[in-house]
Parts: structure tokens; C-alpha cells; sequence
């Protein structure tokens, strides 16, 4: 399903609207510490799975081996891109390389996913306490991906 | 995802942010956002092409060095199609046509052993498999899903889930099973795959038959899941009288 045929109570969905967005300046791209942040529902095997109204967020650690799943509610996205490479949802593997060519500074440890199905506001408080938890790690360039 | 890259960047990390509905993008107006042209579940654009995921995330990467926010670019490059999409793709196992009269456990039992070999190749190939976050083998969770269309059950079967978590893990895990399976063979479009699963398996009948019958169920929570969350819309529509697992 591609955007122009979202369903239109999703495309219309209720969101705050008109905040003037914040802009954080920085090192240059080839210096940023860059973490990914997804909404997809990921989890590692064996994590407690996201579920209706989740406002929570879940660690990937690039260093645990367990593989990932997703437990995202929503029926109303492709799955089969998933289910044949992760990269599609989760470029980790995409932004490695970018870091080894130097377009990057480096890649952070610990990555995050949340349940995109929550309402925006409910995301909040988990989001401002990401935010300490990234500058923490000296991560300097949150990428946002969506599913 | 928008209201996100706003709070972080308020808290002092920039954020850059890849949009897939750009109607949310334009209306919450992150500080940074690229918008593609790909479909829901795959903002990377296209599986298995890594070059054409580089692209896309090094154009959102790029934006961090924008300061005029709120900053919205375009990805303009389509996401290059499965190979086998004008030929015609075929599941690699070729199903029995589902029998009206044919015990739905039995049927999607038996279709899990088929695919099983395609599975075990698809995680060879890959390296890995996103099934299992029910906790349930494909085999208990099949039993389990077609056991809720003869009699509600009054507990979960995994103890650590409640019964909704239960029953929509398991219809993830169940369809997930199948198109990492089918996806083993490649050329498959995410529509070949979508007709493939709903339209001609018994485990796409069971998840139909489910949505329609537990509707009313009395456990809030999976009625929901039933009537929102187990058939995409398109498909929902469609879906013709419940049958009951066995008759």
C-alpha cells in the first residue's frame, strides 16, 4: 500500500498540528554518532512483545545476537519486505557501511524501536527520556524510520 | 514518528526523519523529513537492493545539515520492482485448492509442512527469521487460532501473554512463517505475495474466517485485533461467510 492509497482515516488521523519545529545544530555529518529510532514494533526474540496502546520503547542492541521480530499491531502495512530482508525496516547494516566510507562518524550501540499504532502524544514521555538516554551515549543524530 | 523527531530535537538531539504518509510529515512539520514514494512496511524502498537503500538513507542523513527548518525533501527515485512482477510469480509449493468442507487446522497444519523445506531455505539464505514472538510453534499457534473458531478460549496459552497478545502474535507469526517461506523463492511483489496469502492459502481463510467471527468475541481486546488488526482492509472486505473449523 503505497501513501496515496493509505486508508484516509489513517492519512487523517489525529496529530498536533503547526508546532514550530527545534533546530539543533552540530558537528558536521562525517563526525555524528548516529542512532536509529523505528516505529515498527521491533524487538529482539524473547523481549516483551508491543501490544495495544504500547507507549514504550524497546533497546536493539547491535551486540545482543538474538534476532529481531516484529510485534507491531497494525495489518495495514507490507510485511514481505520485512520478511525478506531486515534492512528494508531497519537499515543497520546500510548505515555501517555509510560509517566504514566515513560519511558518518560512527554507529551508536544501542538502537530503538516504539509501536507506531500508539497516539503521538502518548509517545512523549518515553521520548524525552530517549533523549537523555542518547546524548548519554553521545549520540548526536537520531534517523527516524517509520514503517 | 513526526511528534517524535520534534520532542527529541526539543531536548537537543537533531533528528532526521524518513516519511512514508506525507500528509503527516506536512501537517506535524518534524524538522527534517524526507519523503519517499515506496509503500507502507518498507521505507527503505526495496528489499534485497542495497544500493537503492543507501541512497534513500544517505538523502536522510543528509538533512541534518539543514538549519531552515522545517526542512522537506523529496526522494524522487521509485523503488525498483520484484524482477519476476511482469512474468507472473508462483509460490514455490503449489497448494490444494481449500475444500469448504476440509478441517481448517488440518489444512493449515498441512500447509506449514509443505513450506517448512522453503522456510528452512529462506533462513539459510538469510541468516535469520523474524517468527516466534508468540512463543508458540507454527503447529500450536495453527491449532490455537482454529481452535478459537469452534470455542473461545477462556486463558491464553502462553502464560507470560495476555490472550489478545496471544492470539494477534500468533496470526503474525503464522503469516510471517509463510512469506518468509514464499519469499524463498525471489521475484515475488508484496501484491503477488498479499493475493497469494489471502486468497489462496488456508492459513489467509482462517485469519478471514476469525476477523468475522470474533468480531463480538467477548474479550475486548481481541474483538479489536478481529475487526482492525488481523485482515488488511482490502482483503477485509471481501472476506465471504465464517465457516467453523470443523465440519
Amino acid at each position: 500500500m503505497r501513501a496515496e492509497q493509505v486508508p484516509k482515516a489513517l492519512a487523517e488521523a489525529p496529530c498536533p498540528e503547526g508546532q514550530e519545529p527545534a533546530a539543533v545544530a552540530g558537528p558536521p555529518r562525517a563526525e555524528r554518532r548516529v542512532a536509529l529510532i523505528s516505529t515498527a514494533g521491533l524487538m529482539h526474540a524473547g523481549d516483551r512483545p508491543f501490544s495495544l496502546g504500547s507507549a514504550d520503547y524497546r533497546v536493539i542492541d547491535t551486540e545482543d545476537p538474538r534476532p529481531l521480530q516484529m510485534s507491531h499491531i497494525s495489518t495495514n502495512f507490507d510485511r514481505s519486505g520485512f520478511a525478506q530482508d531486515l534492512n528494508v525496516v531497519f537499515p543497520l547494516d546500510v548505515l555501517q557501511e555509510l560509517a566504514d566510507e566515513g560519511q558518518i562518524g560512527s554507529v551508536a550501540r544501542y538502537h530503538y524501536a516504539f509501536m507506531g499504532a500508539t497516539e503521538p502524544k502518548q509517545l512523549e514521555p518515553a521520548a524525552r527520556d530517549l533523549a537523555g538516554v542518547l546524548a548519554g551515549d553521545g549520540v548526536d543524530l537520531a534517523c527516524l524510520i517509520p514503517v | 514518528m513526526s511528534g517524535l523527531a520534534h520532542t527529541l530535537e526539543s531536548e537537543g538531539i537533531a533528528t532526521v526523519l524518513i516519511a512514508l504518509v506525507p500528509q503527516h510529515a506536512l501537517r506535524m512539520r518534524p524538522p527534517r523529513s524526507l519523503l519517499v514514494p515506496f509503500e507502507l512496511g518498507r521505507p527503505l524502498g526495496a528489499p534485497g537492493d542495497r544500493p537503492f537503500q543507501r541512497r534513500v538513507l544517505e538523502s536522510a542523513l543528509k538533512l541534518v545539515e539543514r538549519m531552515d527548518v522545517p526542512v522537506v525533501a523529496s526522494f524522487e527515485e521509485e523503488a525498483p520492482e520484484a524482477e519476476a512482477e511482469t512474468e507472473g510469480w508462483a509460490c514455490p509449493v503449489s497448494f490444494a485448492a481449500p475444500r469448504a468442507d476440509a478441517d481448517v487446522a488440518q489444512a493449515v497444519l498441512d500447509e506449514v509442512a509443505l513450506l517448512r523445506p522453503w522456510h528452512d531455505r529462506a533462513m539459510e539464505l538469510r541468516g535469520r527469521s523474524g517468527v516466534g514472538a508468540s512463543g508458540m510453534s507454527m503447529e500450536a499457534g495453527g491449532r490455537f487460532l482454529a481452535g478459537c473458531l469452534d470455542v473461545f478460549p477462556d486463558s491464553s496459552p502462553v502464560a507470560e501473554l495476555s490472550l489478545a497478545d496471544a492470539f494477534k502474535l500468533a496470526v503474525e507469526d503464522l503469516k510471517l512463517f509463510y512469506l518468509e517461506a514464499a519469499t524463498a523463492k525471489p521475484g515475488a511483489s508484496s501484491q503477488d505475495l498479499g493475493e497469494w496469502f489471502w486468497r489462496r492459502t488456508s492459513a489467509g481463510g482462517l485469519l478471514c474466517a476469525l476477523s468475522q467471527q470474533l468480531a463480538d468475541a467477548p474479550d475486548r481486546a481481541v474483538a479489536l485485533h478481529a475487526k482492525l488488526t488481523l485482515v488488511p482492509e482490502q482483503y477485509r472486505k471481501e472476506a465471504g461467510p465464517a465457516p467453523s473449523s470443523h465440519r
